[in-house]
């Protein structure tokens, strides 16, 4: 264990080892994963594949982490800005950026160990679900939203759900529903202005880059099952969802079968 | 090219669990994996799927080598390959050697794969080794020829998530 590393020797003998090998894919790089970026590489992770299509605007920058109001002003990319966060902590790390959305781009999102979903979709999540599982990447998908109704107090919640191949997916846990995606395609072009604050997003980004090191170094040896912790903004709470109590949810996912790993084949009728 | 072979650590435990059963002569045991394959990057990628064990019967006593298999065992894995339309991997278990394929090793992978290279010639084929508790090499045959090459990842997918592998 390295100098640098020391005050985290407690993750295990082979931690930084295994740390550096990972390659890691981010997809979407505002106010949820500017915070993974910028923890993964003070963690010491050093092999990226970056998403990001967006430049820098005035409106992100009460959270987007490592974002200036020059980068503002001069329409940064955000993957200009994650690239930079990177190499001030590792100015030899490997960067696979792709200043566009990850569905364009998709073949190098393959090759990674473990994916971090910030998204803002449901449809994206179903999206970036399906090219995980069909490639057998653990995916951490993280999001937040604040609901707005008129006369009462604005209601601020969020997720973490770690997806498993193999095991339940965001389709089992009940997070990501057909419903929800009509409703959503119902309102698309009609969104309007996201609320995110920077305070949430890093809850939800902090928590999600611990499950990940817990993943990959195993330095807990409690991680052994399904993550889908809920978390309530107006109280303060990051806690298991209640959902994770249905019997309902299967062991073994049901919506993505062995049969549909790898690249899609013809199959006889 | 790369290579990458991942597999959950559900089939991997599956694996193993067959692979450490003593035999009655034979000193290590051998199976075969079947699964599909893709393409990206640069990269060729294997996911086994499903796990084939040679039965104890088609084990041959020979000296100097840890297990020797008969032509039943090999024919019925490209018989599972040619059936599956998979990509099919030869995998043993080495417990505590080093971590790497043996001389022995190599030169019987270098007999055994073209075969299943030539049952499916779309996917590439080879060898899986599971060491330790966690541990895995592979090798692998391109399709449609290529020399073999060794595997920069061997993922096990599950909780943890092993990397072995220096990475691509």
């Amino acid at each position: 264990m390295s100098e640098r590393f020391s005050r985290q020797s407690f993750l295990g003998p082979d931690a930084e080892e295994i740390i550096q090998g990972a390659l890691i894919g981010v997809a979407g790089l505002g106010g949820g994963g500017s915070h993974i970026v910028q923890q993964t590489a003070h963690i010491g992770f050093r092999r990226f594949v970056l998403y990001d299509g967006d430049v820098v605007e005035d409106s992100n920058l009460n959270r987007l982490v490592g974002a200036t109001v020059e980068d503002a002003r001069r329409e940064t990319p955000k993957l200009q800005v994650a690239k930079r966060t990177i190499l001030g902590q590792d100015s030899s790390a490997e960067i696979d950026g792709h200043q566009t959305r990850w569905q364009d781009a998709p073949e190098p999102l393959r090759l990674c160990d473990l994916v971090f979903g910030c998204v803002d979709s449901f449809s994206e999540r179903d999206q970036l679900e399906k090219a995980c599982r069909r490639h057998l990447i653990p995916l951490l998908d993280i999001g937040l939203g604040v609901t707005v109704i008129e006369g009462q107090a604005p209601v601020m919640g969020g997720q973490i759900i770690l997806s498993m191949p193999g095991g339940p997916c965001m389709r089992c846990l009940g997070f990501i529903t057909d419903k929800r995606l009509a409703e959503e395609a119902s309102r698309y072009g009609d969104a309007g202005p996201r609320p995110q604050v920077i305070w949430a997003n890093g809850i939800l980004a902090s928590t999600a880059v611990g499950f990940a090191v817990d993943l990959l170094t195993d330095w807990t040896r409690r991680l052994r099952s399904v993550v889908y912790l809920e978390y309530r903004g107006n109280e303060g709470v990051l806690r298991p969802h209640p959902r994770l109590a249905d019997r309902g949810i299967p062991d073994t996912c049901p919506h993505y079968p062995p049969s549909d790993l790898g690249d899609p084949m013809f199959r006889p009728l | 090219m790369k290579a990458i072979v991942r597999l959950t650590q559900r089939l991997a435990a599956e694996i193993r669990a067959d692979l450490e059963r003593p035999h009655p002569f034979a000193a290590e045991r051998i199976g075969f994996l079947f699964g599909r394959w893709a393409f990206a990057a640069g990269h060729m990628m294997v996911y086994p799927i499903s796990y084939l064990p040679v039965a104890d019967d088609n084990y041959i006593e020979a000296p100097f080598v840890g297990a020797t298999i008969n032509s039943a065992a090999i024919r019925a894995a490209l018989q599972a390959t040619l059936d599956d339309k998979a990509a099919c991997l030869h995998v043993h278990l080495h417990p505590s050697q080093l971590p790497r394929f043996s001389d022995l090793d190599l030169r019987e992978q270098d007999r055994l794969i073209p075969s299943f290279c030539a049952t499916n010639r779309e996917a590439p084929h080879g060898a899986l080794m599971l060491w330790g508790d966690a541990g895995g090499a592979a090798r692998l045959w391109p399709p449609r020829g290529g020399p073999p090459l060794m595997a920069g990842r061997v993922a096990f997918v599950g909780y943890p998530t092993v990397l072995a592998g220096v990475g691509q």
